[in-house]
C-alpha cells in the first residue's frame, strides 16, 4: 500500500507517505462513488435525502429569513391560526364528525385548524437541522477523541474511554431532557444535547479503527521518521479510518432525527407554535378517537426521511466493503 | 496484563465513572429552573409554608452542602426519599417499578430476537431473491420508524377502533387474581397479562427486531462467503449442515454485540413505550421525576441505570475477550 | 347497621371533607388497568331502618381518575386526585350542601361566633367514630386544625389565622382567630383525623392506613394502579352507602379514560376533555354529569416590567384576539366563558354586575391593536413571552394570544413549562421570565380566596405575578377580607373587581365544568361544583348505587 520505508524527516510531508495515502484515498473514493451509483437502493436514498434537504433548506430560509412569507402568501402559515377554518378535518374525501376533507387541506387540519401538510413540510426544517448539525458536531468531536484515545493508548485511553462511557451511562434521553430542562427548550440546546449523545458512537468507532491502523507499517515508519503525533493522527490515521465513520454519520443522522422526534414527542423540543413532527404526534394523541389521520402523517414523514438516510448509509457501507452484502 | 487484572482495573474504574455520572446529573438537575417544593406545595401557597417545606427536605442548604451530603448518603446506600411520592424511599420506588419494565423489556426482546434471528438467517439463505428483499425492506422500515408512532397506530387500530386489545397498562402475570378485573384464576390473569403485553412489546421490539435482523443477515452472509465454508461446499457438504454447523455459530458474535447495544439503548425506547401505553415502569418513573424535579428520585434512578450500564459494559467486554482471544489486553490498549 | 339520630339535627351528611384544593400541581403519571369488580349482581336492598335505599348492595363502583393520587393525609396538602379518595375516607367538620353553602357534618350546627368575629365555637356530634372504633372527640378536631400549623405543612397559609384551637369539653371546640376572617367558615370544612393514630406513624397514616370517620374504609393502595375502599358498616351517619366499595384507577391519558368508560372497564370517569365530549355523550349507555366548577382561569399580565406594564399594551392585546372565539373553539363544551375573577355560581350569590363585566373585553380589532401598540411605543422587534403550564387548554389560549400579537405585527412565542418551572417563573415579575402567563385558581368558594391571592400585593411572588399597584384596590381587598359584613364585602369586591377589569390586569378567560362520564348502570350520581367534593357517593341528598 505504500512505499513508506524510504521516507525521512520532513520529506514525509511531501511525496512518500502522504502521496501514497492520497493516491489510495482518491482511487478508493471513486470506487465508492461508482458502487453507489450502481446500487439502486442507495440512489433512492440519495434522492430522498436530496429532496428532504432541499425542503429543509427552503423552509429554513423562508422561516428564519423571511418570516414565513412564502408559506403565508402562497400557501398557509404554518404557525398562525387561520381565520375561520375547521379544526381536525380529515384528509381529502374522507368524512368525520368535523366535516369532510377538501383539497384545500389535502391531509386535513390539526386541532387549531392549521393545514397539516404545510406544517409537515415546515417540520422538516427542525428535523434536518438538528439531525445534520448534531451529527456533524458529534462526529467531529467524537472522531478526535476516539483517534487520540486509540492512538496513545495507555492511561489516556483509559481516561477518555471511561469519560465517554460515563456519557453513555446516563440514559441519553434523560440526559438531553435534563439539559433542555436546565438550559431552555430551544433548538440550539437540543442540538447540543443530541451532539453530546452522538459523541460516544463515533469515539468507539474511530478508536477501534485506529487500533488496527496504528499497527500498520506506514504509521510505524512515520513515527520512526519523527513525524509529529498530531500530524500522524490527522493526516494518516483519521483519513484511513474514515470510511466506517462516513457510513456511521449517514446512519447517525437518521438516528438523531428519531431522537429529536422522540424528544419533541415528550415535550422537549421546539415550543409551539413552531411545527415539528414529534410535537405534532404528541398533539395528535388526544384526538386519536375523533381524528386518527392526524396521527398518521407526521410519523410517515419521519419514517420517509430516516429511510432515506438509512438507504444511503447502507449503500455507502456496501460500496466501501462489498463483502457484507453481495 | 491478565484478564483478571483487567477486570480488577475496570471494576476500580467504575467508581470515578459513577462519581462523574452523579456529579453531572446533580449539577444538571439543580440547574433546572423551578422549585420542587413549589410544585409540592402547589400554585396556591404561603411563603412560610414554602420555606418550611424547603427546610424539611433540606433544600435550603447551599448546593455544595447538598452535594456532599448526598454523596455521603449514597455511599451508605441511602438514596433518599421522593418528594413527589410523599416521602417514599427512592429505592423502594425503584424496586416497585423495576419488575414492570423488566417484564416489558424481556417480552419485547424475546419477540425481537425470536423473530429476528430466523428472519435474518432466512434472508441470508435466500440472498437477493424476493424473500430477501422483503426481509430487508421490512427491517429497513423497522429501524427507521419512530417507536412511539408505531405504538399510537397500534392503539388506534387494535384498541380504539378494533376494540381487540387494551390501550394501556400492564398486568403482571404473577398478580393476585382478585386484584385483576374479571379474573378468577391464574389462567385468566395470564391471559389478561398477555393481552396487555402484546402491543407495547411490538412497539418496543420493532426497532430491536429490525436491527437484529439486519446484523444477523449481514453477519451470516459474511460467514457464508468465508473460505472454510466454500471449502465445505466444494466437499459436497449440504447447505443445511453448513448453515447449522459452521456458519451459524461463527456469525453470532457481531449479532451478540448488536443485541448488547440494543439492550443499552432499550431504556430510551422503554420510556417512550411506557409513555404511550401509560405503563408504570422505570421509564415512566424517570420522566415523572424529571418533570416534578424530584431531586432524590432523579438521582437515584440515574445512578441505578449508570450502575447497570457500566456493569453491563464490563461484562460484555470481558465476554468478548473470553470468546475471541485475539483481542489483547496487553500494552497500552484498552480492549 | 343503621344509626338513628333523633336528638341531632343532622341536616346533611356528606361522604367526606372539602379541602383547599389545587387543580394544578400534579404531574401526570400513568395508570394501569387492574380493577376489581364486585362479585355478582345484587340490587339495593334496604335492611330495616329509615328512609330510602340506604343499604347493602354487593357492587363496587369503579372510578377512573384523571390524575394520580400520591398521599392521603389531610394534614398535608391534598391535591385534587388525593382529595377524590381522601374525602371518602375522612369526614369534614363542615361540608358543602348541594351548592357552595357550608353545612354541618361532624358539627351539629353552624358555629357560634363571639368576640367580634374572632371566636368560633363548634359543637360536634357525640356518636361519631373512627374506623378503628375510637370515638371522634373534640380533641381530635382541635388536633386536626392545629397540626397543619405546627407541622408547617403547605396548609399553613390558610390556617395561620388561627391563634389557638382548643377542646373545651368532649364535644366542643373553640377557635380563636388573630383577626376577623370572613372566609373562616370555609376553613372549617377541613377534615378530622384521629390524633392517636396519626401521631404514632404519620408516614403510614398517609400512605398505608389513613384512618378516618367517613363512610368508606381504606383498604389498599398500589401507587399508579389503584386505590380500593370498602363500605364501613359502622358508619355513624344516618345512612350507609349503597355501594359496597370504591375502586379508583388513575388513567391519565384522556383518550384511554374515555375508552375504558365505553368498554365498561370503569363505571365513572373524571374530567372529559373538550373534543371527547361528543364521543362520551353519543355512546349508548353513558352520559355526562356536569356542573360549573368553582374556578377561574385567566390570562395575567406582567404589570411590573416590560411592555405589558403599560395599560395601552394590555388593551392592545385584548384587541388583537377574541377570547370568546378561543374559549368557544378550545374549551367548550368542557368549560365556559368567564368574564370576571369569580365563577358563575358565586357571581349570582354575590350579586355581581355580570352584564357590566361582559362589556369590558374588546372585540377583535387588529387595527386598534396595532395603533395602541405603536402609541405605547412597543419596540418593533418585541417578542412577547407567554408562559403556560402543561395543560392543553391553557396552551391553546396562549397560542390564540400569540397568534393575535403576530397579526398585529409583532413576534410572540408560547412556552409550555412543567409545573416546577412555571410556578417559579410566573411570579417573579421579571419581563425576562414572562410578559403574559395563563393560569387558574380553584379553591374555596369565597371571593377572598380569589381576590387576595391573585391581586393583593402581599401575594406578589407567592401566588401572583401581576404586581399591579393601586392602593385603593389593595385596601378594598384587605378590608373585605377582614370584614364579616356581607354587604360591605360585596361593595368592596364589586368596586375592586371593576377597577381591575377596566385596567386589564387580567383577561378573564374561562372556567371548567366538573365533568364526569357516567354509565347508565350508575344511579343518583351528581357532580358538585367544589371539585374535591366529588365523587359524592353519599350525602344527605344522594346515595349512589350501581346496578350490575
Amino acid at each position: 500500500m505504500s512505499d513508506s520505508t524510504a521516507a525521512a524527516g520532513d520529506s514525509a510531508r511531501t511525496g512518500g507517505v502522504a502521496d501514497a495515502d492520497e493516491r489510495s484515498a482518491v482511487s478508493r473514493t471513486s470506487q465508492v462513488v461508482r458502487q453507489l451509483k450502481r446500487n439502486s437502493a442507495s440512489r433512492v436514498g440519495l434522492y430522498v435525502i436530496g429532496l428532504v434537504t432541499l425542503v429543509a433548506l427552503v423552509t429554513t430560509i423562508d422561516a428564519d429569513l423571511f418570516d414565513y412569507q412564502f408559506a403565508a402568501t402562497f400557501w398557509y402559515h404554518p404557525e398562525n391560526d387561520p381565520a375561520g377554518s375547521t379544526i381536525l378535518l380529515p384528509p381529502v374525501g374522507i368524512e368525520n364528525s368535523f366535516g369532510t376533507g377538501t383539497w384545500a387541506h389535502p391531509l386535513g387540519t390539526d386541532h387549531r385548524g392549521r393545514d397539516v401538510l404545510v406544517r409537515l413540510v415546515y417540520g422538516t426544517r427542525i428535523a434536518v437541522q438538528v439531525g445534520l448539525i448534531a451529527t456533524g458536531i458529534g462526529m467531529t468531536i467524537g472522531t478526535v477523541v476516539g483517534a487520540v484515545s486509540g492512538y496513545y493508548g495507555g492511561w489516556v485511553d483509559d481516561v477518555l474511554q471511561r469519560f465517554v462511557e460515563s456519557l453513555y451511562a446516563i440514559p441519553f434521553l434523560i440526559l438531553v431532557i435534563a439539559i433542555m430542562s436546565a438550559f431552555g427548550k430551544e433548538l440550539g440546546i437540543a442540538i447540543v444535547g443530541v451532539s453530546i449523545t452522538t459523541i460516544p458512537v463515533f469515539t468507539r468507532l474511530i478508536r477501534s479503527q485506529v487500533l488496527s491502523v496504528r499497527e500498520m507499517e506506514y504509521v510505524e515508519a512515520a513515527k520512526a521518521a519523527g513525524v509529529r503525533d498530531r500530524h500522524i493522527i490527522f493526516r494518516h490515521i483519521i483519513p484511513n479510518s474514515f470510511a466506517p465513520v462516513l457510513v456511521q454519520s449517514t446512519l447517525q443522522v437518521g438516528v438523531n432525527i428519531l431522537i429529536v422526534a422522540s424528544l419533541s414527542f415528550l415535550g422537549f423540543g421546539v415550543q409551539p407554535p413552531t411545527p415539528s413532527w414529534g410535537q405534532m404526534l404528541a398533539n395528535s394523541r388526544q384526538y386519536m378517537i375523533v381524528n386518527p389521520w392526524f396521527s398518521l402523517w407526521p410519523g410517515l414523514a419521519i419514517l420517509a426521511t430516516v429511510v432515506g438516510f438509512n438507504l444511503l448509509g447502507d449503500g455507502l457501507r456496501d460500496a466501501i466493503d462489498p463483502r457484507s452484502n453481495d | 496484563m491478565t484478564t483478571t487484572g483487567y477486570i480488577g482495573r475496570r471494576l476500580l474504574q467504575i467508581v470515578p465513572v459513577l462519581l462523574f455520572v452523579v456529579t453531572v446529573t446533580f449539577v444538571l438537575i439543580n440547574s433546572i429552573p423551578g422549585d420542587p417544593v413549589r410544585i409540592l406545595v402547589g400554585p396556591a401557597a404561603d411563603a412560610a409554608a414554602i420555606e418550611a417545606a424547603r427546610a424539611k427536605y433540606g433544600l435550603d442548604q447551599p448546593l455544595y452542602v447538598r452535594y456532599v451530603r448526598y454523596l455521603a448518603a449514597v455511599a451508605t446506600g441511602d438514596f433518599g426519599t421522593s418528594i413527589h411520592y410523599g416521602g417514599v424511599a427512592v429505592t423502594e420506588k425503584i424496586f416497585e417499578r423495576l419488575p414492570v419494565t423488566l417484564l416489558l423489556l424481556a417480552s419485547s426482546f424475546t419477540l425481537a430476537i425470536g423473530s429476528a434471528i430466523p428472519l435474518g438467517i432466512f434472508a441470508a439463505k435466500n440472498r437477493n431473491n424476493g424473500y430477501d428483499h422483503l426481509a430487508r425492506v421490512t427491517s429497513l422500515i423497522g429501524v427507521s420508524t419512530p417507536s412511539f408512532w408505531v405504538g399510537l397506530l397500534l392503539i388506534i387500530v387494535f384498541a380504539y377502533y378494533g376494540d381487540l386489545l387494551p390501550p394501556s397498562g400492564l398486568v403482571m402475570p404473577w398478580a393476585d387474581p382478585a386484584s385483576v378485573d374479571g379474573a378468577t384464576s391464574r389462567l385468566d390473569v395470564l391471559t389478561t397479562a398477555a393481552s396487555h403485553l402484546i402491543l407495547p412489546s411490538i412497539t418496543l421490539g420493532t426497532l430491536q427486531m429490525a436491527a437484529i435482523t439486519r446484523i444477523e443477515r449481514s453477519s451470516m452472509l459474511e460467514v457464508l462467503n468465508k473460505d472454510y465454508v466454500q471449502l465445505a461446499r466444494a466437499y459436497g457438504v449440504s447447505e443445511r449442515t453448513i448453515l447449522r454447523r459452521q456458519a451459524f455459530k461463527n456469525a453470532q458474535l457481531p449479532v451478540l454485540t448488536v443485541i448488547g447495544i440494543q439492550m443499552t439503548t432499550a431504556l430510551g425506547g422503554a420510556v417512550l413505550t411506557e409513555t404511550v401505553f401509560n405503563i408504570n415502569g422505570m421509564g415512566n418513573l424517570i420522566i415523572t421525576a424529571v418533570r416534578a424535579q424530584d431531586y432524590q428520585l432523579i438521582m437515584g434512578t440515574t445512578i441505578f441505570f449508570a450502575i447497570v450500564f457500566v456493569l453491563g459494559v464490563l461484562v460484555v467486554d470481558v465476554l468478548y475477550a473470553v470468546i475471541d482471544p485475539r483481542i489483547s489486553y496487553g500494552g497500552g490498549s484498552g480492549e | 347497621m343503621m344509626r338513628e339520630s333523633v336528638s341531632r339535627r343532622n341536616i346533611l351528611k356528606a361522604t367526606g371533607a372539602s379541602i383547599p384544593v389545587l387543580l394544578a400541581g400534579c404531574t401526570s403519571d400513568s395508570g394501569s388497568e387492574t380493577t376489581t369488580e364486585g362479585d355478582g349482581g345484587g340490587g339495593t336492598t334496604t335492611s330495616g331502618g329509615t328512609e330510602t335505599s340506604s343499604g347493602s348492595s354487593d357492587a363496587t363502583i369503579n372510578i377512573g381518575q384523571s390524575l394520580n393520587p400520591v398521599r392521603f393525609d389531610p394534614i398535608t396538602q391534598l391535591s385534587n386526585p388525593d382529595a377524590l379518595v381522601a374525602n371518602r375516607v375522612f369526614s369534614q367538620l363542615y361540608t358543602y350542601g348541594e351548592g357552595t353553602d357550608v353545612v354541618p357534618n361532624l358539627a351539629t350546627s353552624m358555629p357560634t361566633i363571639e368576640r367580634d368575629n374572632t371566636r368560633y365555637i363548634v359543637e360536634i356530634v357525640d356518636n361519631a367514630m373512627f374506623h378503628n372504633g375510637d370515638p371522634v372527640t373534640a380533641e381530635d378536631v382541635a388536633y386536626s386544625f392545629r397540626a397543619p400549623i405546627e407541622e408547617e405543612t403547605p396548609l399553613l397559609g390558610i390556617f395561620s389565622v388561627i391563634d389557638s384551637v382548643e377542646a373545651i369539653d368532649e364535644t366542643t371546640v373553640q377557635f380563636d382567630l388573630s383577626n376577623p376572617y370572613a372566609m373562616f367558615q370555609h376553613v372549617l370544612t377541613h377534615q378530622v383525623v384521629p390524633e392517636a393514630v396519626r401521631e404514632e406513624d404519620k408516614e403510614a397514616f398517609s400512605t398505608e392506613q389513613p384512618i378516618g370517620s367517613g363512610p368508606f374504609k381504606f383498604v389498599e393502595w398500589e401507587e399508579s394502579n389503584y386505590v380500593t375502599l370498602e363500605r364501613w358498616d359502622d358508619y355513624w351517619g344516618d345512612e350507609l352507602p349503597n355501594v359496597a366499595g370504591v375502586e379508583f384507577t388513575p388513567i391519565t391519558e384522556s383518550t384511554t379514560r374515555v375508552t375504558n368508560l365505553r368498554t365498561g372497564d370503569v363505571d365513572v370517569i373524571e374530567t372529559i376533555p373538550p373534543r371527547l365530549w361528543d364521543t362520551v355523550e353519543s355512546t349508548e349507555d353513558t352520559s355526562i354529569s356536569e356542573v360549573e366548577s368553582v374556578g377561574y382561569f385567566y390570562v395575567a399580565f406582567n404589570c411590573n416590567e416590560g411592555p405589558t406594564a403599560d395599560k395601552r399594551v394590555r388593551e392592545a392585546i385584548d384587541y388583537s384576539f377574541s377570547m370568546d372565539d378561543a374559549v368557544d373553539r378550545y374549551i367548550d363544551p368542557a368549560g365556559l366563558r368567564q368574564y370576571g375573577p369569580l365563577p358563575g355560581p358565586m357571581v349570582e350569590e354575590w350579586d355581581m354586575p355580570l352584564e357590566e363585566w361582559m362589556e369590558i373585553p374588546n372585540d377583535k380589532d387588529i387595527e386598534q391593536a396595532t395603533a395602541l401598540f405603536e402609541e405605547a411605543g412597543v419596540p418593533a422587534d418585541w417578542d412577547a413571552k407567554i408562559i403556560v403550564p402543561p395543560d392543553d387548554n391553557r396552551e391553546n389560549i396562549g397560542l390564540s394570544i400569540a397568534n393575535g400579537i403576530k397579526e398585529a405585527g409583532y413576534e410572540a412565542h408560547v412556552e409550555r413549562l412543567d409545573w416546577g418551572a412555571m410556578l417559579s417563573r410566573a411570579y417573579t415579575g421579571n419581563a425576562s421570565d414572562y410578559n403574559i402567563y395563563v393560569l387558574g385558581w380553584v379553591r374555596y368558594p369565597d371571593p377572598d380566596d380569589f381576590m387576595f391571592n391573585l391581586f393583593h400585593e402581599e401575594s406578589e411572588g407567592v401566588n401572583q405575578g401581576v404586581y399591579y399597584k393601586n392602593d385603593e384596590v389593595m385596601e378594598q381587598i384587605k378590608g373585605a377580607r377582614e370584614s364579616t359584613d356581607r354587604d360591605e364585602r360585596q361593595q368592596l369586591y364589586q368596586s375592586a373587581i371593576s377597577t381591575l377589569l377596566e385596567d386589564k390586569v387580567h383577561l378573564p378567560a374561562f372556567n371548567y365544568k366538573n365533568s364526569y362520564g357516567v354509565k347508565s348502570a350508575v344511579s343518583d350520581f351528581q357532580v358538585h361544583p367544589v371539585s374535591p367534593q366529588n365523587p359524592r357517593l353519599l350525602t344527605g341528598y344522594n346515595n349512589v348505587s350501581v346496578d350490575r
